[in-house]
């Protein structure tokens, strides 16, 4: 009997332990085509990609490269991986970490990983270039743009930061914001500024490119803290141009303020048509549309991972799109 | 049945049932939980699901909204309210600085009406709460947010008036502190603010000095306040520098 009862104690045990280790594997994402997921294990990894299908069958990604960005100390780290349309693409950047020092708190390094195809493992990814990327997309940045800022200071280091913008929905480019600033250890402040530019990597080519969009954002002062207004928000790109669809900028201010122009007026005319006992009725129901078309604004931004100011014109993007539907939704009942 | 066996069955009935919503302690001194938001777009991470946090405090006592913000990921994002359990975002805090996880001199709270129609929430600041909102529910929706603290700040601007004898801002009539929120329910639910308000918290000899406590009752029904009262209500004025 004694025996029997201390088999089944340690049994309770390993099925806590198995509930604990369980709770410690987050799902971050999966693949579009439902092939494989992402998972981490809290606090510090391993990131790894497991396939939906055949579970025995995963590889660990090599992050190490990221440095102290995980621990128990940082429970909400995780690393952010997003998988381009296609499936057989991986970017993974470091979460930010505001509550660290400077350089530290700035610096976001990131990782792009390729499918490959393997006769040994039916999972296998590996990095799309040896150097850091971010680093390299600095670069190239710096010389295509002549940014002329390569000369730091003998104490002072240079930090990378790297951020997800978008997948074009052909799967041929990746949208990312590239920041960099230099650092000076002895005045323990930044002897050059911290500023912002996009750049695509090219997918097919496996190069770092800019379109005339990129560029003509990218050359304007803006963007880089010369100035600070844009109301027109012409300096922010939050969408990838699939390979051979390039196109510039889209206004989108102004095309905000026709479809609101249009949704009052369609408004104000079936307002007019509609019975007075019912008129409240309906004002009642254009309150809660613009209620609930903000908050879905709102959310959709989150939900790509936006920040600012990006998240500004997606929630904007999102209000055109739903305004533009409720103004179709009322002509119809005119 | 042994004993071992039935401590055996307890023991393993309590570890599934700690699974079920788990289940740590967070920085907020609150139990977070688990929660999706709506669907994210195709290989993208549910920014929901690892970059907020849900407390069993902002939960509403029918278990059908939560208060929800944004941890150290998406430290700029806004607060949002859920309908938890379609995984609905219903309405988000409209407001320039958002509270996030661990946030310096922040804090957000939810009080929500006993039949789970309506919640004020206070986001709160510094000094003062950055806002107070009142959030109305029907059919599953959010269809009505109300902003008290403009009102609350107005009251205490005439308190001020009447003690300085002479006009106060009333968009910023006092450093306002919340120190509770009781709900009456009846035909229309009621909700009773405590609060103190204070002009030099940080107590200089040279400048004016008027503290007061209020005790204000808002009808959710006419979007006002309905009664209030000061007390303790104290003014001196400062000491000029010579």
């Amino acid at each position: 009997m004694n025996r029997l009862g201390a088999s089944i104690v340690l049994g309770i045990a390993a099925i806590s332990q198995q509930a604990d280790a369980k709770q410690d594997q987050i799902h971050l994402v999966t693949a579009p085509n439902n092939e494989y997921v992402l998972e981490w294990t809290k606090p510090s990894g391993p990131l790894r990609v497991v396939s939906t299908g055949n579970k025995s069958a995963e590889m660990q990604l090599d992050i190490s490269s990221f440095g102290q960005k995980f621990g128990e100390d940082q429970s909400a780290a995780v690393p952010l991986t997003f998988v381009s349309p296609d499936s057989t693409w991986l970017f993974v950047v470091a979460p930010p970490d505001s509550f660290a020092s400077a350089p530290e708190s700035f610096n976001r390094p990131a990782l792009l990983f390729h499918r490959m195809q393997s006769e040994v493992a039916a999972l296998h990814f590996e990095p799309a270039m040896a150097e850091r990327f971010e680093k390299a997309a600095w670069e190239f940045l710096d010389r295509e743009l002549n940014l002329q800022r390569g000369d730091v200071p003998g104490d002072a280091q240079r930090v990378y930061s790297a951020e997800f913008i978008d997948w074009s929905p052909d799967s041929g480019r990746l949208l990312m914001k590239i920041s960099s600033g230099v650092w000076s250890t002895s005045k323990q402040e930044w002897v050059q500024s911290v500023y912002h530019w996009y750049c695509y990597f090219n997918l097919r080519s496996g190069k770092f490119e800019l379109t005339d969009r990129l560029r003509s954002v990218d050359t304007k002062a803006e963007l880089n803290g010369v100035a600070t207004d844009d109301p027109a928000m012409t300096t922010v790109v939050t969408a990838a141009e699939p390979i051979g669809r390039e196109e510039p900028q889209p206004t989108r201010k102004e095309r905000f303020e026709q479809a609101d122009k249009r949704l009052n007026d369609v408004y104000a005319k079936l307002l007019n048509k509609t019975e007075p006992a019912k008129r409240e009725g309906l004002r009642e129901e254009q309150r809660a549309w613009l209620l609930s078309r903000d908050t879905e604004a709102q959310a959709a931004a989150v939900q790509a991972w936006s920040s600012v100011p990006e998240s500004a014109v997606r929630i904007l993007e999102n209000k055109i799109a739903s305004t533009e539907a409720r103004v179709v939704e009322l002509e119809k009942r005119l | 049945m042994s004993w071992v066996v039935r401590f055996c069955l307890f023991v393993f009935a309590a570890l599934c049932s700690a699974n079920v919503a788990v289940a740590e302690t967070s920085a907020d001194e609150d139990v977070r939980m688990d929660f999706h938001g709506p669907a994210p777009r195709p290989g993208y991470p549910d920014a929901f699901q690892l970059g907020y946090v849900l407390l069993k405090r902002m939960i509403s006592p029918n278990n059908q909204y939560a208060v929800v913000f944004p941890s150290q990921l998406l430290e700029e994002s806004p607060d949002f309210i859920l309908d938890t359990k379609n995984s609905r975002v219903i309405g988000f805090v409209p407001t320039e600085e958002p509270y996030f996880q661990g946030k310096n001199h922040g804090s957000l709270s939810a009080s929500w009406s006993p039949d789970s129609s309506a919640v004020l929430i206070e986001n709160g600041g510094k000094w003062s709460p950055n806002d107070l909102l009142l959030f109305e529910f029907r059919n599953g929706e959010v269809f009505r947010q109300t902003d008290v603290l403009l009102p609350l700040q107005r009251l205490f601007a005439e308190a001020r008036s009447k003690s300085e004898h002479r006009r106060v801002d009333k968009t910023s009539a006092a450093n306002i502190t919340i120190n509770g929120a009781k709900w009456t329910t009846g035909k229309s639910p009621r909700l009773e603010i405590k609060c103190e308000g204070d002009t030099n918290p940080k107590a200089f000899e040279e400048s004016d000095s008027w503290n007061g406590d209020l005790t204000a009752v808002w009808d959710v029904a006419q979007r006002k306040f309905v009664q209030h009262r000061f007390s303790n209500v104290t003014f001196r004025r400062g000491r000029k520098e010579e």
